[in-house]
């Protein structure tokens, strides 16, 4: 580990809202991707059966 | 050769399109000065980019009309069909096009220079890189109008589209005329221009074809 | 032999029921690499002598920067492919990269934008490398209007595949061109020197997070373009079935 504590890690040495930010950003952007795409999926599950029961009714 | 005297024809009946495009031209330029400083020394230093701009909103703007006739009456669909091959067609419009909206600019430059307090020789080279740079601009307008036909916005669409595309020319013509005249920059420029005149009427052949069928 | 794979891949129904299978290797491959890439990146990678803490940065900037350029090469190539050979797969994986491939080029400008303010005392300047990746951003913005614009469906995503196709041949052009504009405009002040070779433990958990961002890529790229898949497909018989299937 190249920081002795983790009060260090957290300052970045002095860089903590650049860095953080960049990879808050980036994992958001990753996840975000990742679960809109889930999303995407599920919403077109819903309307399927949807239509599935529609036409068995 | 009838289609280039037809295209000709329809330049020539229509010249309110082509003042209009002056207008823009003059009208934008001398907006410079008032919003930025009358300041002579200022002035001369933004001027080859700023006409550069001018000019290629101007192409971008006079795109969608050079085509938008043939597209509603239905002459795209015959050129599409017809005998002749579509990409000199294209190539042909890309040349009423630049006729019709960039050769005007460009005889109206040197009063745009001078109203940018430019000197005689940076206004010689200035039109030196328009000269060569404007065919591609044109080359590419038409392809971008040609893939915009019948969308809706299809103006605000082709700037979109069209943006990274003009990047070279705009910075090969701008640095060729401001470094007034360095070969390197001028030899790019015309290959990049032959390039174009290559494979754009191709490409905007492959978009017409396209546009028909939707 | 390759014909016979490229038409077996091409057809919906095959590319469906065979790249199902990839996802969870795909997902279990980016959750290891970027968690261990991120935790060494972070971490335990060293301190830069110069630029200190700040340059770890580069552990997200490199990878989306580099998988923003090679994205936009693989929608123009699936843009090539669906214009020449008009394979529904190539218009739905060109349409489905695209919006993926436009949001790595915008986290690679902020994450850039987030190292130069430290670096060069400002968000923003115009490098030679900050501009291109901008100006692939516009190139992304310009397909994704125009696919749009066009509609759904296969016939009105070929306007967009001509216009990547156009994008792939200027790319190089508009890179030389935006390089030599820098070159010539240079300013003295952040003249960017030669820097040393770096030492195996800053670059290996570079690898290793450049490795799983193509990973990422590939897994939301497949879950996207499968369900674009069965979209298109949703009145054909196999989509109903492997529908029911999984009811």
């Amino acid at each position: 580990m190249s920081f002795e504590s983790w009060a260090e890690f957290a300052a970045m040495g002095g860089y903590a809202p650049y860095v953080f930010g960049a990879y808050g950003i980036t994992i958001a952007v990753g996840l975000g991707l990742v679960i809109h795409s889930l999303m995407q999926q599920s919403r077109w599950r819903q309307k399927q059966s949807q239509l599935h029961a529609d036409t068995e009714t | 050769m009838g289609l280039v005297l037809r295209e000709l024809r329809i330049l020539l009946r229509s010249p309110a399109e082509t003042v209009q495009s002056l207008m823009f031209g003059v009208l934008v330029v001398a907006l410079f000065p008032l919003a930025i400083t009358p300041d002579p020394e200022i002035l001369r230093q933004l001027a080859v980019g700023l006409i550069w701009v001018v000019t290629l909103l101007t192409s971008l703007l006079a795109a969608e009309r050079s085509l938008v006739g043939d597209f509603e009456d239905g002459t795209l669909e015959q050129m599409v069909l017809g005998i002749q091959p579509l990409w000199l067609i294209c190539l042909i419009k890309s040349a009423g096009h630049w006729l019709s909206a960039l050769l005007p600019l460009l005889l109206i430059t040197p009063l745009l220079g001078l109203m940018l307090a430019m000197t005689p020789s940076a206004i010689l080279w200035l039109l030196a890189s328009l000269l060569l740079g404007t065919p591609i601009l044109s080359l590419f307008c038409i392809l971008g109008g040609m893939m915009t036909l019948g969308l809706n916005r299809g103006g605000a669409l082709m700037l979109v589209i069209l943006m990274p595309f003009l990047v070279p020319p705009l910075i090969l013509g701008t640095q060729w005329a401001m470094t007034e005249g360095q070969a390197f920059y001028g030899y790019l420029l015309a290959g990049l221009l032959s390039l174009s005149l290559m494979t754009l009427p191709i490409a905007t052949a492959t978009v017409a074809r396209i546009v028909v069928s939707r | 032999m390759v014909w016979r794979w490229f038409h077996e891949w091409g057809s919906p129904r095959f590319f469906y029921a065979r790249s199902g299978r990839l996802i969870p290797i795909f997902a279990a491959l980016t959750l290891c690499l970027l968690s261990i890439g991120l935790v060494w990146g972070l971490l335990y990678a060293p301190a830069d002598y110069q630029q200190g803490h700040s340059y770890r940065i580069m552990y997200v900037h490199v990878p989306a920067a580099i998988l923003a350029q090679s994205s936009y090469a693989m929608m123009a190539m699936a843009a090539v492919v669906s214009l020449i050979w008009r394979l529904k797969i190539a218009d739905a994986a060109m349409q489905t990269a695209a919006p993926i491939g436009a949001w790595v080029t915008a986290l690679a400008l902020v994450t850039g934008a987030l190292w130069g303010k430290p670096m060069w005392g400002t968000y923003w300047v115009w490098d030679a490398r900050l501009t291109s990746t901008l100006i692939l951003l516009f190139l992304f913005a310009g397909v994704l209007a125009i696919r749009q614009a066009s509609g759904p469906g296969q016939s009105a995503g070929r306007a967009a595949a001509v216009l990547a196709v156009v994008g792939l041949i200027n790319l190089p052009i508009i890179k030389f061109s935006v390089d030599w504009w820098f070159t010539l405009h240079q300013p003295s002040s952040f003249s960017i020197t030669e820097k040393p070779a770096m030492p195996i433990e800053m670059w290996a958990p570079l690898l290793v997070m450049v490795i799983g961002t193509y990973s990422w890529f590939f897994l939301v790229w497949l879950m996207r373009l499968r369900l674009e898949i069965v979209r298109r497909e949703a009145k054909a018989d196999w989509v109903q079935r492997s529908f029911q299937d999984e009811l």
